[in-house]
Parts: C-alpha cells; sequence; structure tokens
C-alpha cells in the first residue's frame, strides 16, 4: 500500500515537473518569431556571403543616418529593438541588459562600461540562451549576415569570426575601436545543466540604412 | 521491506545522477568571507585529505594566499610562517593580474537555462513511479 502511494506520487511530481519546466522551456522559445519572408525581406543582399567593406568608425560618427539622433538612455529589461538572422529565419527581440530575468524575455544586450549601442560605432554585444532564444545560433557560418533595429535605424554586420571559449573569459567583452556586434550564448548546446564554455560570434558592420531609401 | 529498500536506493541514483550537472558541494577560496572562515571549514572537514583541496600547498593553512577585503590573514601569515615573502609576492602578482582582467572587459552573461535537464528528470521519476506501479500490479 505504502509502495503504491509513494508510486503515484512519484509520478505526479514527475509529470509536475517536466510539465511546468516543458512550459518554461516553450513559452520563452516563443519569445522569438520564425517567419522567414519577413526576416529574409530586411535586405535583399542577406544571402550573399562575400566579404564587404567594413564601415569604420569615422563614418559611421559622420554619418547624416546618426547625426540628428539624440543620445537614449535604457532602463534593464526595456525593449529597444531588434535582432534579424535572414539565414535562420528567426526575429529576436532585444531587451537592454543581461540579467536573469532580462534573458527570459528573449535576447539581452550587454550593458557595460566596454559595450555600446549600435550608434555608438563601438562594441555592440549581445546574450541569449542557448536552449530557448539562441538555438540553432550554431548554424551560423563566417559571411553570413547579421541585422539589428535600434530606433528604426537598421545596422547591417557581417559574421567575421566564431569560437568557443571558456566561461570566465574576460577577453571577449572589451573595448572596441572598430564597430563590432557581438553575440554570446552558452556552449554546449545539447548539454543537459550546467554550461561551462561560451560560443561567440563576431561580426563588422558593414552598412547603415535608416529605412528611408535603400543605398545600394 | 526489501521492495522499499530498492526502491529507495534507485530513487537515490536516480537523484544523484540528476546532481551530475550541477556543481558539487566542492567549497573554494572565494565561497568563505575569511581565511578564518575558510580555515575552520578546513579544520572541520577531514584536513588530512582536504576534500576541498582548500590547503593547495599543504602547509596547514587554508587560503592563506586568497585577499579578503578587511581581512589581516596576511599580517598573521608574515607572523606564522617563513615564506611570507613569497607568498606576499604572489599575493600581490595575483591581485595585479585579477585586476588588469578586470580593466580587460566584462564578464559574460550566464546563458543556459535549466529547463531541458528538469524536463528529463521529471520524465525519469515519472516512469520510475510507474514502473513501480506495473510491477506491483503484475505481483498481486
Amino acid at each position: 500500500m505504502v509502495i503504491k502511494k509513494l508510486s503515484l506520487l512519484l509520478i505526479v511530481i514527475g509529470i509536475l515537473l517536466s510539465g511546468w519546466s516543458g512550459y518554461e522551456w516553450w513559452s520563452q522559445k516563443n519569445a522569438v518569431t520564425f517567419e522567414p519572408e519577413k526576416a529574409q525581406a530586411i535586405s535583399n543582399d542577406w544571402k550573399d556571403t562575400a566579404y564587404q567593406k567594413t564601415v569604420n568608425r569615422e563614418v559611421v560618427q559622420t554619418s547624416d543616418v546618426l547625426s540628428s539622433k539624440t543620445p537614449i538612455s535604457f532602463k534593464t529589461g526595456e525593449k529597444i529593438g531588434e535582432l534579424t538572422i535572414p539565414e535562420l529565419g528567426y526575429l529576436y527581440p532585444i531587451y537592454w541588459g543581461t540579467d536573469e530575468q532580462t534573458l527570459k524575455q528573449g535576447v539581452g544586450m550587454y550593458d557595460t562600461k566596454f559595450t555600446t549601442l549600435p550608434d555608438e560605432a563601438g562594441h555592440t554585444a549581445l546574450a541569449g540562451h542557448r536552449d530557448t532564444v539562441f538555438d540553432g545560433l550554431d548554424q551560423l557560418k563566417n559571411g553570413d549576415r547579421l541585422y539589428v533595429t535600434v530606433d528604426e535605424t537598421t545596422y547591417e554586420y557581417q559574421i567575421r569570426k566564431t569560437w568557443i571559449t571558456d566561461e570566465q573569459d574576460r577577453s571577449v567583452i572589451v573595448k572596441k575601436n572598430s564597430p563590432t556586434l557581438t553575440l554570446t550564448t552558452c556552449y554546449p548546446f545539447d548539454y543537459l545543466g550546467s554550461a561551462p564554455d561560451r560560443y561567440i560570434i563576431q561580426a563588422n558592420l558593414i552598412q547603415i540604412d535608416d529605412g528611408s531609401d535603400p543605398q545600394s | 521491506m526489501k521492495k522499499l529498500v530498492s526502491l529507495l536506493a534507485t530513487f537515490l541514483l536516480v537523484f544523484g545522477f540528476s546532481n551530475v550537472g550541477y556543481a558539487d558541494d566542492d567549497k573554494n577560496c572565494d565561497d568563505f568571507s575569511s581565511q578564518e572562515e575558510a580555515q575552520t571549514y578546513y579544520e572541520n572537514n577531514d584536513p588530512d585529505t582536504d576534500p576541498s583541496d582548500l590547503d593547495r600547498d599543504d602547509d596547514g593553512q587554508a587560503c592563506e594566499n586568497s585577499s579578503y577585503s578587511g581581512s589581516d590573514s596576511s599580517d598573521e601569515e608574515a607572523a606564522t610562517s617563513d615564506d611570507s615573502a613569497s607568498s606576499d609576492d604572489e599575493m600581490t602578482s595575483e591581485e595585479d593580474s585579477s585586476s588588469d582582467s578586470a580593466e580587460e572587459g566584462a564578464e559574460m552573461a550566464e546563458t543556459a537555462t535549466s529547463y531541458p535537464l528538469y524536463m528529463v528528470l521529471g520524465l525519469a521519476i515519472a516512469a520510475f513511479g510507474s514502473l513501480l506501479l506495473l510491477k506491483r500490479r503484475v505481483h498481486s
């Protein structure tokens, strides 16, 4: 009799545990939108993986697109823009900050003294959970394009480098003088439990588009 | 009764397995707020084998090279041990490198959820429970 009760209790606990974690996982996974047509409509040449010329800092700082903009400050957890990866067909909401609560909502933008918003032409870094929002990020290759839209301006980046490093590595989120976008997520992707490593994707700015007139 | 024992054993096995993904209760020097605290923990937890490896150089002093703010452990050490000069050097060089890396860049975000692990664990518990129930049905 005791065993019967115990086994029934185990079944209930087990189902509740998987049900709850499954629900949380599913709802966080749904923070991203899978719409290949919309994602690929962001640019005509998203498929072109040939290396484009990198936009340098001076060009960004003197461009008409950005000169009229006033500096913005965000609150942690506030939605600030969107990341689009046409290659994967995904659109990701970007939130300000990389704490636990923010990363539950979607992709988080690092708020450190080393990193900047895209319009400041420094180092912009994004983080996302490997098993929810950034699931499948390992399929990206050098040359693939990433689009970050903040304040109605789209910044086009091209992947130059991907690598795996230790979680303690402090040489990734550093100050950079050329406009760079870095994505970080946990590695290995299919590992249960804690993650000892980080998967890093680094891309350079190749174009800025304020949406009014598509540049060639 | 025998069944109950084997049940508990299997249960423990399942939970023991579930701990694989987490860090075990191995203490590190920075888990303590002072050298004294580390020393007490070290002395109360089998100092001969030192399971947490708090005393790397086996001199009976736990975490003497760690820098704790507000503790004067380095002064104590200077009074008690002869090689204080060398370990002080070590300490300052360690401090230098840590402050350097703090200047260098920021830590990366924690980007793994434990939901997949919990899902597997929950399924394992439920499967175990139903197996137990079925087995009982067959026997009775």
